[in-house]
């Protein structure tokens, strides 16, 4: 066999083994069991249609409720997704300590959770544009406002909200707020009943109306700290692409030098790990990159309409000065530094 | 025999109308297009929410809940933006002509894979300056609002 030939062979093995990964990223996958009003499914690359019980929400996918829409996913593991109206759910999935985790993202809108501890079965990491949340055998809720702010409310089980370096530990009846690019608040208890998520969530629209520009800038301290992740793995993943195919012009060279058992080893030993390693900063850096796509579109994209409506008689008013000025800085960051690691796929 | 010639110019006539409502497109039709903002303007914002198309386009932003078009048309309407609105011009457009709305990665891909059949540029002038509204085919007789932008310098 020619050279040529082998550096195809290897080059299709390799590409073969990063989509059966990614596939496996991808295999998330919750039923729609439930639903009322309007509920549509954004399919991971686009064609938005009617969702109806019995569909299938993969990862990549999206569940967006009308303003009566209500929807109830299962998952095989005893996960019950509740999606409540006018709310933006997409499962997502994450590299992390050599694995994917799956990523189960609440954008805006409030999502109800309750997942059945599994043994062995790693839980899935809860976001929403101000926090990440990990848990432990938990029912909750996580709603996300329009100004950014997100609500964390433990019923049962653990969670470990973090934002900003901090985190902090709720138990059974214990919530806190989080609002955008800001440290947890204090947490504090929660009787079962206690909190109207549609209220809490009209008080953070009512304070984004009325300062749009500390929201915005709030909102940029979260959407930068994505960046700053994306900047940091790009030139990582360039690196590990070019060592990886270094690795794999060494390999054919012992396959032809050495045989086949030493090449079998070389890779296993070697290029495997490297391979591994340049899938999961792919997986991680995609995953900030979605994130700060995910806040670009969906929170400041509402923000956006809301600001630019309200002063549609004048625009040349401070406070929509300001808020632009801002939401430019954030588009300009956006186009520069996360753009080029989405695909057309992620943004339809 | 006359009676005969008045039926079938009647007919022919009745016939050239009908192929003229089936081959120009309601977002294409500057009469339907100014029903279209005569009525934007009588809705409350959930109505004229249920004449925009989800998901749309507000200047380089696409917008994809219904809420977010409730909350534009509430404000809009609010501010009186429809209520002396003019239609300039109205011309077809298509999805090579997404850089009029805004030269964006997001607006070309809204426009290769989301823009909906027959869709059409309206610009018009409100009491706030000249918008552009991007249309597309029909519910209930209307074309259906897919974007919004301006004002426009």
């Amino acid at each position: 066999m020619n050279r040529s030939a082998q550096v195809l062979r290897v080059s299709i093995a390799s590409v073969l083994m990063l989509i059966l990964s990614h596939s496996a990223a991808l295999a998330m996958e919750a039923q729609v069991v439930y639903l009322e009003g309007l509920v549509d499914i954004n399919p991971r690359g686009g064609g938005r249609a009617a969702a109806y019980i019995g569909d299938e929400v993969r990862g990549g996918d999206s569940v967006i409720t009308g303003r009566d829409g209500f929807a109830e996913l299962e998952r095989g593991d005893y996960t019950t997704i509740t999606v409540e109206p006018d709310t933006i759910f997409t499962v997502d999935s994450v590299g992390e300590k050599g694995k994917e985790r799956d990523v189960l993202r609440c954008t805006l809108g409030s999502v109800a959770y309750r997942f059945e501890q599994i043994a062995g079965a790693q839980e899935p990491y809860l976001t929403t544009p101000s926090a990440g949340a990990g848990i432990r055998g938990t029912e909750l809720t996580v709603a996300a406002g329009e100004d950014g702010s997100s609500l964390f409310v433990v019923r049962s089980g653990e969670v470990e909200v973090e934002a900003e370096g901090k985190t902090v530990t709720l138990g059974p009846e214990e919530g806190v707020e989080v609002r955008p690019g800001e440290q947890p608040g204090e947490k504090f208890e929660v009787k079962r009943g206690q909190i109207d998520y549609s209220n809490w969530r009209q008080e953070r629209r009512e304070a984004f109306i009325d300062d749009p520009v500390a929201a915005a800038r709030g909102l940029e301290r979260r959407f930068d700290g994505f960046v700053t992740q994306v900047t940091t793995l790009a030139p990582l993943l360039a690196e590990l692409r070019r060592a990886l195919e270094q690795e794999r012009e060494k390999l054919i060279k012992i396959g032809e030098e050495q045989g086949q058992e030493a090449r079998t080893k070389y890779y296993k030993e070697t290029v495997q790990p490297i391979e591994g390693e340049t899938f999961n900063t792919y997986i991680t850096l995609r995953y900030y990159a979605k994130s700060a796509f995910s806040i670009r579109r969906f929170v400041l994209g509402r923000m956006y309409v809301a600001v630019k409506t309200a002063y549609i008689d004048d625009l040349s008013h401070s406070r929509y000065q300001q808020f632009i000025k801002i939401h430019n800085t954030i588009l300009q960051k956006f186009t520069t530094e996360v753009l080029p690691h989405l695909t057309d796929a992620d943004l339809m | 025999m006359r009676k005969l010639i008045v039926r079938t110019i009647c007919f022919g006539t009745l016939l050239l109308l009908l192929a003229g409502c089936a081959g120009m497109p309601v977002s294409q039709r500057e009469s339907s297009v100014e029903n279209l903002l005569y009525e934007l303007e009588q809705r409350d914002p959930q109505g004229a929410a249920h004449l925009t198309h989800i998901p749309f386009l507000f200047d380089g932003e696409v917008l994809t809940t219904e809420q977010d078009a409730q909350l534009m048309w509430q404000n809009l309407s609010a501010s009186g933006f429809l209520s002396q609105a003019k239609l300039l011009n109205l011309q077809s457009a298509s999805p090579a002509d997404y850089p009029r709305f805004a030269d964006t990665a997001e607006v070309r891909v809204f426009f290769e894979h989301t823009l909906p059949e027959n869709p059409s540029f309206a610009e018009i002038a409100t009491p706030y300056g000249r918008f552009l509204l991007l249309l597309y085919g029909k519910k209930i007789g209307y074309p259906i609002v897919v974007g919004v932008k301006g004002p426009m310098k």
